[in-house]
């Protein structure tokens, strides 16, 4: 009778939680990487194409909305987003029952659910010493009591140690308070640095946690061979999710939309991804239909794109890709691309008026519509404000780039004394020789840079040396301060526009401020906007931020460039997101 | 004794004494492939001294016709790129007008605006690019053809200069080793195992990273990396002549070892050094080429054929071949009639051969 009653609750149980195993194992995705992939340790990677594998295995608290755009956040493995204190510093997450881990010997036979203390154990992991995490500095200045826990002596760093900003109030209540208001706290919740790991399974396998991801995501990794191939498997524990996004509700939207209607994620049950780091065998094997999706490689564009000269954005595929039922998105990339003056230089940096001047002039002399043209071949759109377009907080209506203008140049040089010497170039107002170090790396592309670069120093008569290094040696030596000018990319980590202002702000100096920018007001201004939410008000901090970076030029404002994604004609349901990774939990393949 | 020298001289008179280059040059006339070569070398030499004294190319960074005008003679095979200049605003979402930083915002607002009344005299004319030329257009619209005798003229004076700088250091140290041989020999063995056990690419470029850039550093870096062939060829040399009798003569005479070394026993050897040479001419311009290639080589105010070649794989993707054309004939020719004249020039010079 025991016996039966045990049966009958077992039989019960399962149907409570019906584990669907919806992910059809006969379609297999194929994707691939340019550069290969770290490990699958969220907390030790901070490299894109590691993430990119990780944000399939693991589960952060919210992420972002599929299709809306501008980007958005929504509840990911809560049941809403989270309540916010009025003093704006406390945020309360209420888990969803029954979401499970998948199978892994370190839970020794047993349905490992997840609970809010798995959040707890690996947000504390970030700053523990010996994880040794490249993201700490996400979490460890921002959550109460978490950067007293990280200063631990060695060895001693106690997961068990209860801190005031990171609580389990129950199995599913989480509760996390930060030390000042902060409007983009959230979207550092939405990085995959930040999402659940088992405790058990990073303390089974704490010598090498790079290769045994377990998580809650919709997939497992099956596969994996180092810089060269991986592959993930439908994660046959992955709680019950369709696609509630409705973005525009037309266009692709709508497709995406009703292809996708009554689906359970994942779709594919197999996706192979391929690390091919040369561009043009990664094109002929998208061509070949061995790769589903791509993006079309830079210097192709011409060849494979007719683009309207007059908006970059809208192109069309040249017949012979177009008949083969190719489809593009064109997206400009969340990012920026500048030059920077090294502030504290004796030469090109300082704040005197003669020194923005030089500053000025030499941003006046850059021909950057000539270089969007012939060296980003018309795929770029030039950079005004430094929040990239489509970002909350960027204005359409501001230009804070240096319009260009040679002859003005070369006035205002003559102006401040800038006196053009026997040789033909120009002096510094004391009579001492001016010349202007720009620091490239050995790459064709940085030549044409330095091509134009040349042509600009020339047009106003300033002497340029060329200083070639590996990148990685640039990079240091521009955290050291020692370069006089280099460019430089930024990427979003997040689509808070404090992610781009900050490259500016004092403190930051040495870190991500490569130019060593430093203006009280600037950096005060940053503080206020922190706390702000997005309103006119925070807007108008930006526009002004924005106004006294074009006043003093630490920069030289270049472009943001725009890639076109392209799709197989049998690939349903791709919509490039600009923060998520990728989109293949999304991805349906019908040949 | 006089007299016998008299007697002895006497049939010379009548035959006179043919000395090995001479003998060389006969025979490199009747070496028809080699001959040939032989003037498209001097062509080439003609070239690069017309550059040098810039009378030739000198302007071949002037943007003379559009981006990627094609060669007048493939005007139809592909367009020239048209995009014109592109404005944020294309995107859209400018919904009002236009926010620019005010002269009263800007700390230097005044001076500009001073300034501006003054930029007139600077304003340059507008000039018209050419459609086609000859041979094309490069990125910046600058002609193919000038930039590949540009190209050439810094390849080969590279490739002259390496050469013999190269051939210096050899002959210089493979001289002491062979001659003086012992300690000397062994100090300078060991220095050449110390540079050629490392492979000669990594070498030219620690060279070149250490360097930087510039036509001198890579005359003197791909020297310093090229001399080792030569000096194992002249130390064995030395180690052959310093006995023989007219050394020894020599000796007997009072004659210094410097003098020995370079006017005795030197010249006997010199028609192998003039085919190490050759040699050396070939692979150091292939050597500039990879070094420019890689973005080591030449400044960006130079041009070499190494970095246009550089820039050719982005171009062939958009469709873009007369730089590598243009750089491809040059290239092929010149190499080519080096190696030819240097196969000549051995078996022309070799004594066995009669």
């Amino acid at each position: 009778m025991f016996k039966k009653g045990f049966l009958y609750l077992a039989l019960a149980s399962s149907c409570f939680c019906p584990i669907v195993q919806a992910a059809d194992m006969s379609k297999v995705l194929h994707v691939n990487y340019e550069v290969a992939e770290v490990g699958f340790d969220p907390a030790k990677t901070n490299d894109l194409y590691s993430s990119g594998i990780n944000e399939n295995i693991f589960d952060t608290l919210v992420t972002y909305d599929y299709l809306a755009r501008p980007v958005k956040l929504v509840p990911n493995v809560i049941e809403a987003m989270p309540e916010l204190s009025a003093d704006g510093r406390t945020y309360t997450f209420h888990l969803k029952k029954g979401i499970y881990f998948s199978d892994d010997p370190a839970f020794k036979g047993v349905k490992r659910e997840l609970t809010a203390e798995d959040y707890v154990y690996s947000l504390k992991r970030l700053v523990d010493p010996v994880v040794h995490s490249p993201n700490g500095y996400l979490v460890s200045d921002k959550i109460v009591g978490l950067e007293e826990l990280s200063h631990a002596p060695r060895g001693k760093f106690d997961y068990n140690t209860p801190i005031p900003g990171l609580k389990a109030l129950d199995r599913y209540t989480l509760q996390i308070t930060i030390k000042e208001p902060n409007s983009s706290f959230l979207y550092f919740l939405g990085m995959i640095h930040l999402a659940a790991v088992a405790r058990e399974v990073m303390e089974t396998y704490a010598d090498n946690t790079m290769a045994h991801p377990v998580g809650t995501g919709p997939y497992v990794l099956k596969e994996w061979k180092p810089a060269n191939k991986i592959v993930l498997e439908a994660n046959p524990n992955f709680r019950h999710v369709e696609l509630e996004s409705v973005g525009s509700g037309k266009g692709l939207d709508a497709e995406i939309v009703k292809d996708l209607k009554g689906k359970t994620l994942p779709i594919a049950g197999r996706v192979e991804v391929s690390v091919i780091e040369e561009e043009q065998p990664r094109w002929l094997s998208f061509i070949n239909q061995e790769q589903d999706i791509a993006f079309i490689p830079l210097n192709g564009a011409r060849k494979i794109l007719n683009v309207d000269p007059r908006n970059p954005g809208k192109v069309s595929l040249k017949p012979e890709y177009a008949s083969k039922g190719i489809r593009i998105q064109p997206e400009l990339l969340p990012e920026i691309t500048y030059y920077f003056f090294n502030m504290k230089d004796p030469v090109i940096g300082g704040y005197t008026r003669e020194r923005i001047a030089l500053r000025r002039a030499l941003a006046m002399s850059f021909d950057r519509d000539q270089a969007i043209r012939d060296i980003r071949q018309g795929r770029a759109v030039p950079m005004e404000n430094i929040i990239p377009r489509n970002f909350v907080g960027n204005n359409p209506n501001l230009r804070a780039s240096t319009p260009y203008d040679p002859a003005l140049a070369n006035a205002l040089l003559d102006r401040f004394g800038y006196k053009i010497g026997t040789d033909g170039y120009r002096t510094q107002p004391n009579g001492e020789p001016l010349e202007v170090e720009l620091a490239v790396t050995p790459t064709a592309t940085d030549r044409q840079w330095s091509e134009a670069w040349q042509a600009a120093f020339d047009s106003v008569k300033v002497h340029l040396r060329i200083k070639v290094a590996k990148w990685n040696e640039n990079y240091k030596a521009s955290k050291e301060g020692s370069l006089q000018m280099h460019g430089n990319a930024w990427t979003a980590d997040y689509p808070g526009a404090d992610n781009f202002l900050q490259l500016l702000y004092g403190p930051n100096s040495g870190q991500t401020n490569d130019a060593f920018f430093k203006n009280a007001e600037y950096d005060r201004l940053f503080l206020e906007s922190l706390k702000l939410p997005d309103s006119p008000e925070r807007n108008a901090i930006y526009d002004r931020m924005n106004k006294i970076a074009a006043s003093y030029t630490p920069w030289v404002f270049s472009d943001i460039r725009i890639r076109t994604y392209v799709s197989n004609a049998y690939v349903h349901g791709y919509k490039q997101h600009p923060i998520l990774i990728t989109s293949w939990r999304y991805m349906d393949v019908q040949k | 004794m006089q007299d016998m020298t008299m007697t002895n001289n006497s049939p010379a008179e009548l035959t006179p004494p043919r000395s090995l280059w001479s003998l060389g040059w006969q025979r490199l006339k009747r070496d028809r492939v080699g001959f040939v070569s032989l003037w498209i070398v001097v062509a080439f030499l003609v070239v690069i001294a017309l550059c040098w004294t810039r009378l030739l190319a000198s302007n071949w960074g002037e943007e003379v016709a559009v981006p990627y005008a094609p060669p007048t003679w493939a005007k139809g095979e592909a367009t020239a790129a048209t995009n014109g200049a592109t404005d944020a605003n294309v995107l859209g979402g400018a919904n009002g007008p236009i926010i620019t930083l005010t002269p009263e915002e800007d700390p230097i607002g005044k001076d500009i605006e001073a300034a501006r009344a003054d930029a007139g005299k600077y304003q340059l004319k507008a000039t018209v690019k050419a459609d086609a030329l000859f041979m094309g257009a490069d990125v910046r619209g600058r002609s193919v053809v000038n930039k590949v005798l540009a190209g050439t003229s810094t390849s080969m004076l590279v490739g002259i200069f390496g050469a013999l700088l190269s051939v210096l250091i050899g002959t210089c140290l493979g001289a002491f080793a062979g001659y003086f041989g012992r300690a000397v020999d062994d100090f300078l063995m060991w220095f050449y195992s110390v540079f050629t056990s490392v492979p000669d690419m990594l070498l030219l470029l620690a060279f070149a990273a250490v360097c930087g850039r510039g036509f001198l550093t890579l005359i003197m870096v791909l020297s310093f990396t090229s001399w080792t062939a030569t000096f194992r060829l002249v130390r064995a040399e030395f180690m052959k002549h310093r006995s023989r009798e007219y050394v020894q003569a020599a000796d007997a005479i009072g004659a210094s070892h410097l003098r020995r070394m370079f006017v005795h026993i030197l010249p006997n050897i010199s028609h192998l050094l003039l085919v190490q040479f050759s040699l050396l001419l070939v692979s150091l311009i292939k050597y500039e080429v990879i070094l420019s290639f890689l973005g080591f080589g030449v400044s960006v105010r130079q041009v070499s054929w190494g970095s246009i070649l550089g820039e050719v794989p982005a171009e062939l993707m958009q469709g873009y071949w007369w730089q590598l054309l243009a750089v491809v004939i040059m290239m092929s020719l010149l190499v080519t009639a080096v190696s030819l004249l240097t196969d000549a020039l051995r078996d022309a010079l070799d004594p066995k051969v009669k």
